[in-house]
């Protein structure tokens, strides 16, 4: 699903400045991986390259069917409608309502049918908790509620993979819960989660690995439980 | 065509959500325009004299100002005496200032100009056997060698004077066409890079979930040529109104033709295009660059 070969980054042209060494892994169908580590230990980078924001200084990557040294530029947003991305500040576009947010990136991809829109919107929206919030604006929400809309943006494209920022950052204790047993439920149902935080309780109780971040290098990889299981 | 009405949409609410910058944008291209329009409703008018000039057949013979009664006379017995002519009519001077206030409708231009500038003219009428071009520029070298004769015109020098004229015209033409062209080239230059700008949060957003590089696009270039035609259309309505205000002045007027109306919109929508292409481009290759939220 992601494979990461021998990756390096570098973003300054000073030789031993590298915002990550020598990465490898692979991460399968169902697994939600907890990158973890202080701020500037590279989990950002490691999610840029992953969606090829960024690009490797050198190594292969390969995402979903995607491998990084083949695409082309009319390649990557391909590639990104099969990452849904969520982000610490959930980066909604501000004078568009829920509903337009989502539907906008269904126009996107050519899907132009208004009934069809409609029906895909709530649909996600029902399964993220806030169809009845769908004429709202993002300012209008609640921080827990905005980052349910942005799972929901992140959901519309039915992606095989789910790249989450400090997903809980912004967001209290609870919600934050509220929110991590939400994408729990799309990795049970087949999801490849990848999740940078540094909310060490959470990854405990919800990924099924966690991967520790350490000058930019991978100073712990561990399985914590298997992929199907279901944490309350 | 439903892909081009929602890109026309986003177009047009790029421009909304800056009406400011969008209405300062609209005024420049109008204003450019117009002198373009202006220069073509000229040209357009110089080539329809030029034609009915074509068609006449008789030759204008101007005489010396100095000249008396009795010599005028004298010159048109002896015209009227060839065999090759017809028929010789003369036109005093104010004959002719007031067949010029007809033309124009504007019975005050003796007042205007103050003294009247024309000079007597016999109008020529060729027998038949002699109103061939070769013929006419025969006569007219012959007229023009006596006494008193300041000048000969006939059609075709007419038409030439005329077509030099038409060509300063439509030298000018290009030359305001192509300054035109850089002119809103520059304006939707600095309009859209200014929309790029205000939008870049939304297009950082655009691009992570997976918009193409088209769909960034899009919005801007057609807020780009909506730009340039409006501009173009607020700039004919002026030239409109100014046209009927001119029109009671110089009744002769005539007013673009709908071929020329639809090569300028024409030409102002592929403008529009082609520069909108080219500066969203390097408006968002520049954001790209500068490593900002657009960054691939």
């Amino acid at each position: 699903m992601i494979e990461f070969e021998r990756v390096w980054k570098r973003y300054s042209k000073r030789r031993d400045e590298w915002a990550l060494e020598e990465i490898s892994f692979h991460i399968g169908p169902s697994e939600m991986v907890f990158l973890l580590g202080p701020s500037g230990v590279g989990k950002s980078t490691l999610l840029k390259l992953i969606t090829l924001e960024e690009m490797p200084t050198t190594g292969t990557i390969r995402v979903a069917d995607f491998v990084a040294d083949e695409l082309t530029r009319q390649d990557l947003p391909h590639l990104r409608r099969r990452c849904g991305m969520v982000f610490q500040d959930f980066r909604l576009i501000k004078d568009l309502t829920i509903h337009e947010n989502l539907a906008f990136c269904l126009r996107m991809t050519g899907t132009l049918e208004r009934s069809v829109i409609a029906r895909a919107v709530a649909r996600v929206l029902q399964s993220v908790g806030i169809y009845g919030k769908r004429d709202r604006f993002p300012r209008e929400l609640s921080g827990g509620e905005q980052q349910r809309a942005a799972i929901a943006r992140a959901l519309i494209h039915e992606p095989p993979i789910i790249l989450a920022d400090e997903p809980t950052g912004n967001l209290d204790a609870e919600t934050g819960n509220e929110i991590m047993a939400l994408l729990q439920r799309l990795r049970v149902s087949g999801t490849t989660l990848v999740v940078a935080s540094h909310q060490e309780p959470l990854a405990e109780r919800f990924a099924t690995r966690t991967m520790r971040l350490r000058e930019g290098r991978i100073a712990e990889d561990r399985f914590l439980r298997p992929v199907g299981t279901e944490v309350y | 065509m439903r892909a081009f009405l929602f890109f026309a949409g986003e177009g047009v609410s790029q421009l909304r959500r800056s009406p400011a910058a969008s209405v300062a944008a609209v005024t420049a291209v109008g204003a450019v325009l117009f002198v373009l329009l202006l220069l073509m409703l000229l040209s357009q008018n110089i080539l329809a004299l030029s034609e009915r000039l074509r068609e006449r057949k008789g030759l204008s013979v101007f005489l010396d100002p100095q000249l008396d009664q009795t010599q005028v006379s004298a010159l048109r017995e002896r015209f009227a005496g060839f065999g090759e002519i017809a028929e010789v009519r003369l036109v005093t001077r104010d004959e002719a200032l007031r067949g010029i206030e007809e033309e124009l409708g504007s019975p005050g231009l003796a007042e205007v100009v103050g003294e009247n500038p024309l000079p007597d003219v016999l109008l020529v009428t060729p027998a038949p056997h002699a109103a061939d071009a070769r013929e006419l520029d025969v006569l007219a070298r012959e007229f023009e060698a006596y006494p008193g004769v300041d000048d000969v015109l006939y059609g075709e020098r007419w038409v030439r004077a005329l077509d030099h004229g038409l060509g300063v015209v439509r030298r000018a033409n290009a030359l305001t066409g192509g300054l035109a062209t850089l002119a809103i080239v520059l304006v939707l230059g600095n309009t859209l890079r200014l929309l790029v700008l205000m939008r870049e949060e939304q297009l950082a957003i655009m691009k992570v979930i997976g918009a193409t590089d088209a769909f960034v696009r899009a919005p801007f270039v057609m807020a780009g040529i909506l730009l340039c035609l409006i501009g173009g259309l607020v700039a004919l309505g002026f030239l409109r109104v100014g046209f009927e205000v001119s029109r009671s002045l110089m009744p002769g007027l005539q007013f673009l033709s709908l071929p020329m109306l639809l090569l300028y919109l024409g030409g102002v929508a592929l403008v529009g295009l082609l520069g909108s292409l080219v500066t969203v481009e390097v408006s968002i290759r520049q954001l790209e660059r500068r490593g900002g939220m657009l960054q691939l």
